[in-house]
């Protein structure tokens, strides 16, 4: 094995929180690629929570280019992550507001751009999670936004775990009965439709082997969010602060 | 009002958070909206004979996906249990086994449901009348089934 593929495959071995704290260690050898998957990962809150509060998509790029820049990366925000409590989702949102009322403060108009380069800008204008963002608080985007990364991310190890295991026609049915109306807000494919196009005996296979894919996408869910948290026993409190946090903006 | 992105996080948090409840309690769900777990769907007659009876059908036949599909042993194992509870139900609350399968077979199922003390006693109940009625009279067979279900 190489040395770039076994650090490859250790990169990919990393949870959210792991990653989170090794983006903090300042003489971490593969600092530089965590930082890039934190940010990556968690740029459509940020876009979404700066969206919100009346700036307009080029501002908006602007001001979380510069709290990259001058926050996470200057000021290592991931170094101050053990010292949280252990939700990273918590941290950011404050961070990200206490940016904002700072860069009003001074009324700065400066963009900054983070030493390394050009950070990559992630499409965040996604149907469906986008499309209440005109009536959102900043805090009700950014947890829309976050709750709508961590399901795509379940959505697509799901995908990607019955691809490789023959499971296409249990995807299909979750796709079409549950992800597709999930993520943009169609309605779900009658039965009867799938039954005849993928040539299944009756209704309740096709209901069997949506569950057996609601059940695989429960658990997905549940372990994004707790690779979010620092302990397994934060998990369920998270997963409730999130639901409360969406009921709310619900309201 | 919800949205989709709220109802999604909330059913993915309930089915990774409940353990306790089956993937056969999540099928009975999508096959009888409005129950709140399998053995109700079972157990509880509806208001109209025709749908209850076509309701007992439609649980049975999932039933049987899961037992020859479910995602680990303690799903098999469960739904053909639950499999064996829907032929119970249909004989005791309409007079016929929903199901082409020779009557020994089933009163073996039967049995072996009535006698495993970690299923739900209403479950266990219902089989053990089942077995009863089917020991003093011949039981029509379901003409609307497949031999195999």
């Amino acid at each position: 094995m190489t040395n770039r593929t076994h650090h490859a495959r250790a990169d990919q071995s990393l949870t959210d929180w792991s990653m989170v704290l090794d983006a903090g260690r300042i003489d971490s050898p593969s600092r530089a690629i965590s930082l890039d998957r934190l940010v990556r990962r968690y740029w459509p809150p940020l876009f979404a929570y700066v969206r919100a509060t009346g700036c307009t998509p080029q501002e908006a790029t602007d001001v979380v280019q510069g709290f990259i820049a001058d926050v996470i990366l200057e000021r290592n925000l991931p170094g101050s992550a053990d010292r949280d409590r252990g939700r990273f989702r918590g941290l950011l949102f404050r961070s990200i507001g206490n940016y904002l009322k700072d860069r009003h403060r001074r009324e700065a108009s400066l963009k900054r751009r983070p030493s390394g380069g050009r950070v990559a800008s992630l499409d965040a204008t996604g149907p469906g999670a986008m499309a209440a963002a005109d009536q959102d608080t900043p805090e009700r985007s950014f947890t829309r936004h976050w709750v709508a990364t961590m399901l795509r991310r379940a959505v697509d190890a799901v995908r990607s775990s019955f691809l490789e295991s023959d499971r296409e026609t249990e995807w299909i049915i979750l796709e079409a009965r549950l992800v597709r109306p999930m993520l943009d807000g169609s309605g779900p494919t009658p039965y009867a439709a799938l039954v005849e196009s993928l040539g299944l005996r009756d209704v309740p296979q096709a209901a069997a082997y949506l569950v057996n894919g609601k059940r695989a996408l429960g658990r997905a869910v549940l372990k994004e969010i707790g690779e979010t948290v620092q302990s397994p026993d934060q998990v369920d409190a998270e997963a409730r602060d999130l639901l409360r946090l969406l009921s709310e903006t619900n309201a | 009002m919800t949205d989709p992105l709220t109802d999604s996080l909330r059913w993915a948090i309930a089915i990774g958070a409940e353990p306790e409840r089956s993937t056969a309690d999540w099928l009975a769900i999508e096959l009888s909206p409005g129950t709140p777990d399998a053995v109700a769907a079972i157990c509880d007659p509806g208001p109209d004979a025709e749908a209850d009876l076509e309701r007992l059908r439609l649980l049975k036949r999932g039933f049987k996906t899961l037992r020859l599909g479910g995602e680990d042993s303690i799903d098999r194992r469960l739904a053909a249990r639950y499999y064996a509870a829907t032929l119970a139900a249909g004989l005791v609350r309409h007079g016929v086994w929903i199901s082409r399968q020779r009557t020994d077979r089933i009163v073996e199922a039967l049995q072996g449901l009535a006698e495993d003390e970690s299923i739900d006693g209403r479950l266990r109940a219902v089989a053990s009348t089942a077995i009863a009625i089917a020991s003093e009279r011949a039981i029509e067979g379901d003409a609307t089934d497949e031999p195999s279900d």
